[in-house]
């Protein structure tokens, strides 16, 4: 069951999302401002964070930018806040979506159905006997030993989990985790699949191919625990 | 007994005062000035040294000081504008929020409401309550833009076609026929905007049942949104005048802002909006919507 963190300090709405959402048989947490939020977060897990702009002890953008940094829990805004500089702030921080309110039921529940579907994370992935945590960013070797992998390194590895059995080019990689406002070069990105064979222990690449001319490949067959 | 507003009158007296002042000196310096000029050409100054270089002293101190002062009084009237510019942006904020935040709520709950309500004769108020709430949504966002005409927009890559699919979901009862594709460059949520005008024109001032939109690409590669309804139609004499603001094309045809704010937002998007006769002899209205097209 998918594990949702709703950010909404309207108790009605909040209700009423909550209500919608377990109906659809996910397992809602609602807070109401940004220390709860945090609190919750802390405990991880989550599948999706639906985050008001606007709340009682802070911004939904700085609790939604703490997210981006220190995990992969996608983040949809649900916000009366729909000015164009609003919108422009919400994808900058890298938003999956951008729900502005009032909206209608259907297509909230379609969003929400299409993150989950999508950037789910909480999943664990086993492939050749090491558990890939992505919700942790964790990977445990058959020995136990654990590795953490960089935030950046870790949506790296989503993208192209996701993405297989396709290869997925440099340019994209770097549009995707770097933003297309910032310019590294695609060394930034062969760096991080350094870090990931490194982590997975992937020294020859079979788990992460090296695509010439294009960019890399996930080939390992997934095992979804 | 009432309660008078408050005198605003003195400021645009002391505004007068000074430019009056300020410019008597500056005249009275020209004319000083090109006098001065041709006594000292010919030869012949006739004003004794401790005079006129007291008359210097003192009326280029005040002439100083009425500047500096003019000055001053500008910077001053530009910070407060700005202090109640940023109030009012924060109102606006906050009232948005608040407005948006409960029509959100009574929406959801309404639109749970209709479908879980197993009776589907008690879902009709239920249905008549959302459209409703979709014309009061459509308000407040034209209110909204009215008030801040301004606003930034931004230049996002939107399918045209759907969107005005999934808009048009907001009214049941009404048929929307929708053939063609193409992408156009436009704010979003301005297209929004407009693509609802337009539909609950049709809908409650045409009265219309039907309308088919066509989306296609133009060879100069902007994309035309042609959409024509069934409706009561509009007299020629008054489409010319549609879109400027608040014409009402009959007393009881609204206040006249949607078309005049989606005029706006589409001149805004670099764009065209223009309103025709309906396709069907005596019936209908046609509009034409031009959007620069994305690559």
């Amino acid at each position: 069951m998918a594990r949702v963190l709703l950010v909404e300090d309207d108790v009605s709405l909040g209700r009423t999302l909550l209500e919608r959402l377990e109906k659809e048989r996910i397992d809602v947490t609602w807070v109401r401002t940004v220390a709860e939020a945090e609190a919750a977060l802390a405990q991880g897990g989550w599948d999706l964070a639906i985050v008001d702009v606007k709340l009682p002890d802070g911004s939904g953008f700085g609790l939604a930018r703490l997210i981006k940094r220190t995990s992969l829990v996608p983040v949809m805004f649900m916000t009366a806040l729909n000015s164009a500089e609003n919108r422009l702030e919400g994808f900058e921080i890298g938003a999956d979506e951008y729900l502005p309110k009032p909206f209608h039921l259907k297509e909230f529940m379609l969003r929400v159905r299409h993150v989950l579907a999508t950037q789910r994370v909480s999943e664990v992935i086993r492939v050749h006997e090491r558990a890939i945590d992505l919700g942790a960013l964790t990977v445990v070797a058959p020995d136990g030993t654990r590795t953490f992998l960089q935030v950046r390194d870790g949506r790296v590895l989503k993208i192209l989990i996701g993405a297989a059995p396709n290869a997925v080019d440099r340019s994209e990689i770097l549009d995707q985790v770097w933003g297309e406002d910032q310019f590294p070069t695609p060394r930034a990105v062969d760096n991080a699949i350094v870090r990931l064979r490194q982590a997975l222990q992937d020294a020859d690449g079979d788990l992460i191919r090296s695509v010439r001319g294009i960019g890399y490949q996930w080939t390992a067959p997934r095992t979804n625990q | 007994m009432s309660l008078a507003p408050p005198s605003n009158r003195l400021p645009y007296v002391i505004a007068a005062v000074w430019l009056a002042a300020t410019v008597s000196l500056a005249v009275w310096w020209l004319v000083v000035g090109l006098d001065l000029a041709n006594q000292v050409h010919s030869g012949s100054v006739l004003l004794p040294q401790g005079d006129f270089r007291r008359m210097f002293v003192w009326e280029g101190a005040t002439f100083i000081a009425l500047l500096v002062a003019g000055g001053l009084a500008m910077a001053l009237a530009i910070r407060r504008e700005n202090i109640r510019r940023r109030a009012v942006d924060a109102f606006f904020m906050s009232f948005t929020h608040d407005l948006k935040t409960s029509l959100a709520s009574i929406q959801l709950q309404a639109e749970g409401l209709h479908e879980d309500w197993p009776d589907p004769t008690a879902r009709v108020p239920v249905a008549r309550l959302l459209e409703e709430m979709v014309r009061l949504q459509i308000q407040l966002e034209n209110s909204l833009f009215v008030a801040q005409p301004d606003g930034r927009l931004l230049a996002e890559r939107i399918d045209v076609a759907a969107d005005v699919k999934r808009l048009a979901a907001d009214w049941p009862s009404l048929h929307v026929q929708v053939t063609g594709s193409g992408q156009a460059i436009a704010d979003a949520r301005g297209f929004e905007v407009v693509v609802r005008n337009l539909l609950q024109n049709a809908v409650v001032h045409g009265g219309a049942r039907d309308v088919r939109v066509d989306v296609r690409r133009l060879p100069a590669g902007s994309v035309r949104v042609t959409m024509a309804d069934d409706g009561s139609g509009v007299p020629a004499d008054v489409i010319a005048r549609l879109g400027q603001p608040f014409e009402r094309h009959a007393p009881t045809s609204g206040s006249g802002v949607g078309l005049f704010v989606s005029g706006q937002l589409v001149r805004r998007m670099h764009g065209a909006l223009r309103f025709l006769p309906g396709l069907a002899a005596q019936r209908g209205f046609t509009i034409e919507l031009d959007l620069p097209g994305a690559e």
